[in-house]
Order: structure tokens, then C-alpha cells, then sequence
């Protein structure tokens, strides 16, 4: 048994959470935080869900769809700059943080187009319900996609300057962290709000 | 096929997929009452997606149990509820 005990033990000091703790208790934190949004939406499109159901199909679902493409091309190009980095390839992990940046910037365009679409058609956060949790919910994880692309940004400059590499990797895994926060919020709310019905 | 021995890629293209079938089945659905099965199997797409996200992109299959263990419970919880408010009170 010992034995045993010994290699659960040297199995957890194996594992490693990837970036910096303070990263992972505000994921925590912003994943309660969006959790308690995604409920508080379902269960006031469920008091009038023809509402819900008629303003949806308003909405620019195609473009949703690209967007979450976006998202999830920007996460796998920061899988890849991590690992790139990681194995000292220093160019071919800049390269793919901007690529990871370029999805970016692309989401947060398309959505500025969407909410401009909007505007113009006299749509705001007053018209009904379904809009302002519309524009509450994708307007607070366009924040957070803004912020990620800051703190890429910022990692992409140390990363072309040589700051990380081998062994070196602990401040580009708590950016990558929060960005795939930002990508997994996104994967719930697209069906919540887009697909639902 | 040597580019998919990274599993990173080949979660990508299985994110791109499920996220193209979420959206084919919900636009084919439109024109027909709405209804529990497709909000189910659209939260069990994005439970799946996450899950991918968190174990692989996150990193979280090789974390200490505990994280994972948190994570994967958020998504579930989340994806469960959400169905199950929407199955209750359509």
C-alpha cells in the first residue's frame, strides 16, 4: 500500500496546472459569474419564450456560426504558439499568436458589424427582454475577448523578444488560460442565445 | 496525416465540425415547432466541445484532478440546467 500512496503521490506532483493559480481563480470567478447570466436568461425566455423565439430569428445566426469558428481557430493557434514556444521554436509561436490575434480582431468586427446592423434597425438594450440579455451577455464576453487580445498582445512582444521558451512558459500559459476562458463562455452561449428554441 | 498526430489539431477540426452540425440541425429546424430534443442535442454539443476545450487546449487532462474535476463540473452543471429550464418551462 505504501507503494501505492507513494505513486499517487509522484502522479500529482507530475500534473501541472498550466499558468498562474490567481489566472484559475478568476476563471472560476467568471465562469460563476456567466453561469449565473446563462440561468438567469433561460429562465426569463422560458416566461415568454415566443418572445425569445421571434427576436432570435432576427438575429444574424450565420455570422454566429463564423464567429465561433473564430474563437475556436484562436484557441488552437494558442495551443500551438504554446507548444511551438515550448519546443524553442520562438518564430513559428509568434507566428501563430498573431494568427491566434487575427481570429480575434475578426470576431470582435464581425460582432461590432452585428451590433451596428442592430442600431441601425432601431434595435437596443430597451427594445424587449431578449435584447437586452442580447446585448448584456455578448457585450460583457466582448470585453473579455477585447481583454484577452491585450494580454495576447503583450505575450506576443515578450514572446518575439525571447522572454519564454523551454521551461520559460509561465506567463504565455496564464494568457492562454484566460483566452480559452473567453472560447469556452462563447461555446455556451452560442446554442443559449443563436440556436436555442 | 502526420499533422493530425497533434491532438490539439484534431480536437480543432472536431470543434469546427460539431460547431457546423449545431448550427445545420438548429437553421434545419426552424420552420418546425420548437422543442427539448434539439436544445438537448445542442447542449450536449457544447458539452462535448467544452469538454475538448478544457481537456486539451486548456491542458486540464494533465492538471492536478481537482481542476478538472471543478471545470468539467461547471460545464456539465451549466449545460444540464440550461437544458433542463428550457425542457421545463418551453
Amino acid at each position: 500500500m505504501p507503494a501505492l500512496a507513494s505513486r499517487d503521490q509522484s502522479e500529482q506532483a507530475e500534473r501541472h496546472l498550466p499558468g498562474d493559480l490567481a489566472v484559475w481563480l478568476i476563471i472560476l470567478l467568471e465562469l460563476a459569474t456567466f453561469g449565473l447570466l446563462f440561468a438567469t436568461y433561460a429562465v426569463v425566455r422560458g416566461m415568454d419564450p415566443e418572445l425569445f423565439n421571434a427576436s432570435q430569428l432576427t438575429l444574424d445566426r450565420s455570422k454566429g456560426l463564423v464567429n465561433t469558428w473564430l474563437l475556436i481557430g484562436g484557441s488552437w493557434c494558442v495551443v500551438r504558439a504554446v507548444q511551438a514556444i515550448g519546443e524553442g521554436a520562438r518564430s513559428a509561436g509568434v507566428r501563430w499568436l498573431l494568427a491566434a490575434q487575427a481570429c480575434g480582431l475578426a470576431f470582435l468586427v464581425f460582432k461590432l458589424q452585428e451590433y451596428g446592423a442592430k442600431f441601425d434597425a432601431g434595435i437596443d438594450l430597451e427594445t424587449n427582454r431578449f435584447y437586452m440579455f442580447y446585448f448584456i451577455l455578448t457585450g460583457f464576453h466582448f470585453f473579455h475577448v477585447l481583454a484577452a487580445m491585450v494580454f495576447l498582445s503583450i505575450l506576443t512582444f515578450f514572446s518575439w523578444r525571447g522572454d519564454y521558451g523551454p521551461g520559460r512558459l509561465h506567463a504565455l500559459e496564464t494568457g492562454a488560460a484566460f483566452w480559452h476562458m473567453v472560447d469556452l463562455l462563447w461555446i455556451v452561449l452560442f446554442p443559449l442565445i443563436y440556436l436555442m428554441r | 496525416m502526420k499533422r493530425l498526430s497533434n491532438p490539439a489539431d484534431v480536437v480543432w477540426i472536431i470543434l469546427v465540425l460539431a460547431t457546423g452540425l449545431s448550427y445545420w440541425v438548429a437553421e434545419g429546424r426552424h420552420d418546425q415547432a420548437p422543442g427539448p430534443r434539439l436544445t438537448g442535442l445542442l447542449f450536449a454539443l457544447a458539452a462535448v466541445k467544452g469538454w475538448l476545450v478544457i481537456d486539451v487546449f486548456m491542458g486540464l487532462r494533465r492538471a492536478p484532478v481537482f481542476w478538472r474535476r471543478i471545470m468539467l463540473g461547471w460545464l456539465l452543471a451549466v449545460c444540464a440546467l440550461l437544458a433542463l429550464i428550457h425542457a421545463l418551462t418551453r
